[in-house]
């Protein structure tokens, strides 16, 4: 401890610092913990804060012991360049500028120190390239000729000039716009370019002669660097890139950094014609190609000798996956050789194409999703491109062979290889989009979809490809995955991720078949599903392939429409399964009728062929029967498929009774309770109660969601009697708060009537934002509703006041807008000065209230901003005053409502 | 014309099954069951489970008082329902819906008519709701689903189910819930005695017995909103039958179940206990029904045409596999 205490005089008093103190400092900074290390720690902090500390800095490079002291002096050096160097007199930054220059020599011009120094060298390095961005070219014009001058004399000192050459490409042309102004940024690049002739010549002299192992490691990085700025003369018009295909592949240190180089090439957007860019282009990669057959067979396994190999060699297989698909992707039209006769050219160039295509399919079956990733993107893209050649419909296979004679020649290159590439995407295929099963803030369980995630991103890319295969040659899709069915029934491969992997698979290319086809793959597929069902012993393994079953059958919405028996058996089965424990199997049944029901839902609603009633009625009938197994979240989910159902009924009296009967549970149990309530409101202080009520509500909600705007006549029904049960419970909830303190809030009765409160307030938002009848909304909907909702609002305790509330008002002056005028004062007056009571106290509280607070505010000005131009003067600087307390939020969102 | 569409789409509906001893169709009702070969199977099993009851007695008071007090579980049962939940988000529930799962004793299809039916066996007027196993002990009532999902949890009057209660004693029931009301199906325990190792009669005589004790069961009260209520049943002969379907009931009729006399209660599917829809009656029994009953029929083609349909055709479809598994 003395030695801080010390430390704390000695290093802000004296001109001169004690470095053996310093060390010390920093010793302890590092190597102990607690308070003396945050006391250590800021003592640090405070000398980098110093103005005049950077004059000591040569004093603790110079005795330092510790390379982290020195380090720790470099730092504060960087931030002085960074921050004030053109302030300082000129005289010391040409000392510093010489000063750092001469010890990076000094550091640099043996092996041994070097590799001792690594660290600190670096650091140099970075310092150096801030002065560079500061000084050059105006005040240290000669930089890159000093550079190039200082190279030649030491190998060692021309590895590290590299290094700070490619420190410079990165800060420029990488990280250029983040840290530089644009005009400088501009400056900069224009100069670097213009004097890069130096440079190069550096470079290229160095590959040529091959010094030294280290020498060249270190060229050929940095020039993978500058491959994506230079001038496109440097690299066709030279001879770099015989030199990079021809000498550095064949040995094992340069082969992945030579890649990258190549890849870098391969990405240059070429503008010109000229022909011998093209030409150089395929020579380079035909070399390249030689030399990497020399390493790889495509007799080996990739796959399995990945997964064993090492790092470096790990590595070298992402590197050539790389440059295959940039090359292929930018280039590949140069390669294909579609027409005779061959010449010595053209034969190389074949030879060359079909390695080259036949690797990259070995590589996407290494199961490393990166690498696997990085394949997907260029098959994706070349079954695009060759689909586009002539997009249209292959006519089926009445033509048979002469089918493929006619084929365009491009595509009969990549026929055989399209068809291995067909296996590969089916077994490999992605998990598609799925609803999870989770338990909000709320402590409810509720279903959410799985939103723009890596895998789904995957499904999407996958589900494209396969499309595009399928478009391409749908006999060979349907061929492989037949195989593929029959090897899952037959044994040999069955397993519950091969048969998901193959399902999804038969999922994703729906629609691309023509309809016939489709129905005969489908009747196919879907037989040997359910015979390997039959085969297949014990719940678990029916589960699955059920599922499976289940997800393959709605994806393919057309064949349902066309087949009304079909449909009725699937979902009288979706029905069947409903009343299946097994786990698992009821959310699947619930998540297939609602798929299907969405998709095919006037096929519901209409008297098909040899029925005598609309299938929905059916189904209404039953309904107790149906549900009876399943918990509230799936019924739920149930009747929001019902809902979309019934949606598609026109005639609007039919529609009406259809949605009595569906609301026919929930209005009796609703009208029970009502009943007892309206004897003695007591009933709704009984758990049970309420609860039963919260699920009533949800049940509406799941309905009205789907339903849509006829939802009225239901909503109508319980419209009254659902903003008692609000204000009930509202005063309710008050009274436990006023009695019992905010601890009231936590009681499980107290949190369930709030849900109750929150779901009519989401109910009323569904059913407002799905309507479109404003007449009805103003005159039925409003008037009670801000009477029951609005005062109770403003008089509730703040703990207890529902944020929904002031969605909802948003929801309604979004869906009104100038209609809503006139009550605009109204809302304001009741909710306005107590939320911002609420909230102006600090920056977190009352999350929710916020964002919904000023999205209100928002939504008021967009649509009603005539209200606030006749407001009273000192009203409107409240409003104003509200929006500028918003811009200083933190919370990302509330700032960007407001903006 | 449709390509196999046809044959498919009977593969889905009687191949395409998860639990292979779940209640699909009627056999004497679906088109491609062989209806002899079924209700020879059912028979045999009857008299297998007769024969494992009579001899094997299973240990099962201490099951059963492990269901009424529900935070007795062993260690082992802990830790798994602590690792599952950490595993698996979406099976929080897992512990409790797994101790209550399929303890239900259910019914199959009535196909093969006992030779005994009019003296052994009882029919029972069984409404439309949810089918659920109703555990009072602790001063609470509990319904489970058969899943083992909890779906309601209240006061009764049942020993056990409320707080003024004792708290050793325990009741657990077997009914059929609609609209507040519990339709008393069977007994497991009654005030922490078990019945479930005794014969079904003997478990409705002291359900009634119990139940004529207690009259304000079935009467709601601001305390006991839900109330327990007795369904109607009859001994299977034909005329009490007949009489029984006469009775005039306040709820819908959903089906018949027929219970064994000698049953014990049992989790799971049992052949002792069969199940019938009303309108089958007439057909399957002879039993004449009420007109309203009759019309229930929905959809269904008459039932005569399937049988004429069946013999003419001459379908004798593959042996049930689902059945000859047992």
């Amino acid at each position: 401890m003395e030695v801080l205490a010390q430390a704390k005089t000695q290093f802000f008093e004296g001109d001169r610092i004690d470095v053996g103190l310093l060390d010390e400092v920093v010793m302890i900074m590092n190597q102990r913990s607690g308070r003396e290390q945050a006391e250590a720690n800021q003592i640090l902090m405070q000398l980098k804060a110093d103005r005049d500390s950077w004059q000591k800095v040569d004093a603790i490079l110079q005795y330092s012991n510790l390379n982290e002291s020195k380090y720790f002096a470099l730092q504060i050096l960087e931030a002085v360049i960074q921050h004030k160097w053109k302030s300082l007199p000129q005289i010391q930054r040409d000392g510093i500028k010489q000063y750092i220059i001469s010890k990076m020599l000094e550091l640099s011009c043996q092996q041994s120190t070097m590799e001792q120094n690594q660290l600190l060298l670096h650091k140099m390095n970075l310092v150096l390239v801030q002065i560079v961005k500061q000084d050059w070219p105006k005040q240290w014009p000669t930089f890159i000729s000093d550079i190039v001058e200082s190279s030649k004399t030491n190998e060692t000192v021309c590895i590290n000039n590299m290094n700070i050459l490619s420190l410079l490409s990165e800060e420029v042309f990488d990280f250029g716009s983040q840290n530089l102004t644009q005009a400088k940024e501009q400056h900069l690049k224009q100069q670097f370019c213009g004097q890069f002739q130096e440079v190069f010549t550096l470079c290229v002299s160095i590959l040529e002669k091959c010094p030294s192992n280290s020498m060249v490691q270190a060229t050929l990085k940095t020039l993978q660097r500058f491959l994506t700025w230079i001038p496109v003369g440097y690299v066709f018009e030279t001879n770099i890139t015989e030199l990079l295909s021809e000498n550095f592949l064949s040995i094992e240190v340069y082969r992945v950094i030579t890649l990258q180089c190549l890849t870098e090439i391969s990405q240059i957007q070429v503008e010109t014609n000229d022909p011998s860019y093209n030409e150089k282009l395929v020579k380079m990669f035909c070399s390249t190609m030689r030399h990497i057959n020399t390493v790889l067979s495509l007799e080996l396994d990739l796959a399995a000798l990945y997964k064993e190999a090492s790092d470096q060699d790990q590595k070298f297989i992402s590197s050539l996956a790389q440059f295959l698909v940039a090359f292929i992707k930018e280039h590949v039209h140069l390669i294909e050789v579609t027409d005779e006769p061959l010449t010595d050219m053209k034969t190389m160039m074949r030879d060359a194409h079909q390695y080259a295509i036949q690797l990259l399919l070995k590589i996407t079956l290494i199961e490393e999703m990166e690498v696997f990733k990085i394949c997907l993107d260029c098959w994706c893209w070349l079954t695009a491109e060759l689909y586009r050649i002539s997009p249209f419909i292959q006519p089926s296979s009445l033509y048979g062979m002469m089918n493929t004679m006619r084929e365009h020649p491009r595509r009969m290159l990549y026929r055989e290889y399209l068809s291995v590439l067909r296996t590969t995407m089916i077994s490999r295929m992605a998990k598609p989009e799925e609803v999870l099963i989770v338990e909000n803030d709320q402590g409810e369980v509720v279903r959410e979809m799985v939103k723009d995630t890596d895998s789904i991103a995957l499904y999407r890319n996958m589900r494209e490809t396969l499309v595009y295969l399928t478009h391409l040659d749908n006999k060979d899709t349907e061929m492989k995955m037949t195989e593929k069915l029959a090897s899952q029934v037959n044994g040999g491969e069955f397993s519950w991720k091969n048969l998901n992997r193959l399902c999804w698979a038969v999922g994703s290319i729906s629609g691309t078949m023509i309809e016939e086809d489709e129905k005969r793959f489908l009747v196919l597929v879907i037989r040997d599903l359910l015979g390997l069902c039959e085969q297949k012993r014990g719940k678990d393994n029916k589960a699955v392939i059920a599922s499976n079953i289940m997800y393959v059958v709605g994806q393919y919405p057309r064949f349902l429409r066309a087949h009304w028996k079909f449909l009725k058996t699937v979902i009288n089965k979706l029905f069947e399964f409903m009343h299946e424990t097994h786990e698992g199997v009821q959310d699947m049944a619930c998540d297939t009728f609602i798929k299907i029901a969405i998709k095919c839902k006037r096929h519901f609603v209409i008297v098909q062929p040899a029925e005598n009633k609309p299938f929905v009625e059916e189904m209404l009938e039953n309904l107790t029967g149906i549900i009876c197994d399943l918990s509230h979240a799936q019924v739920h989910v149930f009747y929001e498929a019902v809902g979309h159902i019934i949606s598609a009924q026109i005639d609007g009296n039919l529609q009406e009774q259809l949605i009595m009967q569906l609301m026919e549970i929930p209005n009796r149990t609703w009208n029970d309770i009502i009943a007892s309530a309206s004897v003695s409101d007591s009933i709704l202080e009984e758990q049970e109660m309420v609860r039963s009520v919260l699920n009533i509500l949800k049940t509406n909600v799941a309905a009205c969601k789907s339903i849509g705007s006829a939802f009225v006549s239901q909503l109508g029904n319980i419209y009254g009697d659902l903003l008692s049960v609000y204000k009930i419970l509202s005063e309710k909830v008050s009274r436990a708060v006023t009695t019992h303190g905010e601890d009231a809030l936590k009681l499980p009765l107290v949190k369930t009537m709030r849900a109750v409160k929150r779901e009519i307030l989401i109910l009323l938002s569904t059913f407002i934002s799905k309507n479109n009848d404003h007449k009805l909304i103003l005159d039925s909907i409003v008037p009670p509703l801000f009477d029951a909702v609005l005062f109770d609002y403003q008089k509730n305790v703040p703990q207890a006041r529902e944020p929904k509330v002031l969605s909802l008002l948003s929801i309604l002056v979004t869906q009104l807008g100038s209609l809503l005028s006139p009550q605009v004062t109204n809302i304001l007056g009741a909710v306005f000065q107590c939320s911002i009571d609420m909230i102006n106290k600090d920056m977190e509280a009352f999350p929710e209230h916020r964002t919904n607070f000023f999205e209100l505010v928002l939504s008021l000005v967009q649509e009603c901003f005539s209200v606030f131009m006749e407001m009273p003067p000192e009203d409107l600087g409240t409003v104003i005053d509200a929006v500028v307390w918003a811009f200083q939020h933190t919370m990302r969102n509330v700032a960007e409502i407001v903006a | 014309m449709d390509d196999g569409l046809d044959a498919l789409e009977n593969q889905l509906k009687s191949g395409l099954q998860v639990d292979s001893s779940a209640l699909g169709e009627h056999p004497r009702y679906s088109k491609f069951k062989n209806l002899s070969k079924a209700a020879e199977l059912q028979a045999k099993r009857r008299e297998d489970t007769l024969e494992r009851q009579k001899n094997g007695r299973l240990d099962k008071i201490m099951k059963l008082r492990n269901l009424a007090f529900d935070d007795v579980t062993s260690d082992e049962d802990d830790e798994k329902c602590a690792s599952k939940a950490n595993s698996k988000p979406c099976n929080y529930q897992s512990s409790k819906q797994g101790k209550y799962a399929d303890q239900l004793m259910l019914s199959e299809w009535l196909v093969d008519i006992p030779e005994t039916l009019s003296v052994d066996w009882t029919m029972v007027m069984s409404p439309i709701g949810k089918r659920c196993l109703v555990v009072a002990s602790r001063g609470l009532t509990t319904a489970y689903n058969k899943a083992g999902r909890q779906v309601g949890q209240f006061q009764s009057r049942l020993p056990g189910g409320n707080s003024r209660s004792k708290h050793q004693s325990y009741t657990i029931v077997d009914c059929i819930y609609s609209n507040q009301v519990y339709y008393l199906l069977d007994l497991l325990s009654w005030n922490s005695h078990d019945y479930a190792e005794n014969p079904y009669d003997f478990r409705q005589f002291m359900l009634k017995s119990k139940l004529d004790e207690m009259p304000e069961l079935g009467i709601p009260t601001a305390g006991f909103r839900n109330t327990f209520v007795p369904v109607p049943s009859c001994p299977c002969s034909s005329e009490q039958m007949t009489e029984l379907m006469k009775t005039n009931i306040s709820w819908r009729l959903d089906g018949l179940l027929f219970y064994h006399n000698s049953v014990v209660y049992e989790p799971g599917q049992s052949s002792l206990v069969g199940w019938l829809k009303p309108w089958m009656l007439p057909e399957i029994l002879k039993v004449p029904i009420p007109k309203m009953y009759e019309m229930e029929s929905n959809g269904q083609s008459s039932a005569q045409f399937i049988e004429n349909y069946n013999q003419k055709h001459k379908h004798h479809s593959k042996i049930d596999r689902d059945m000859e598994e047992d």
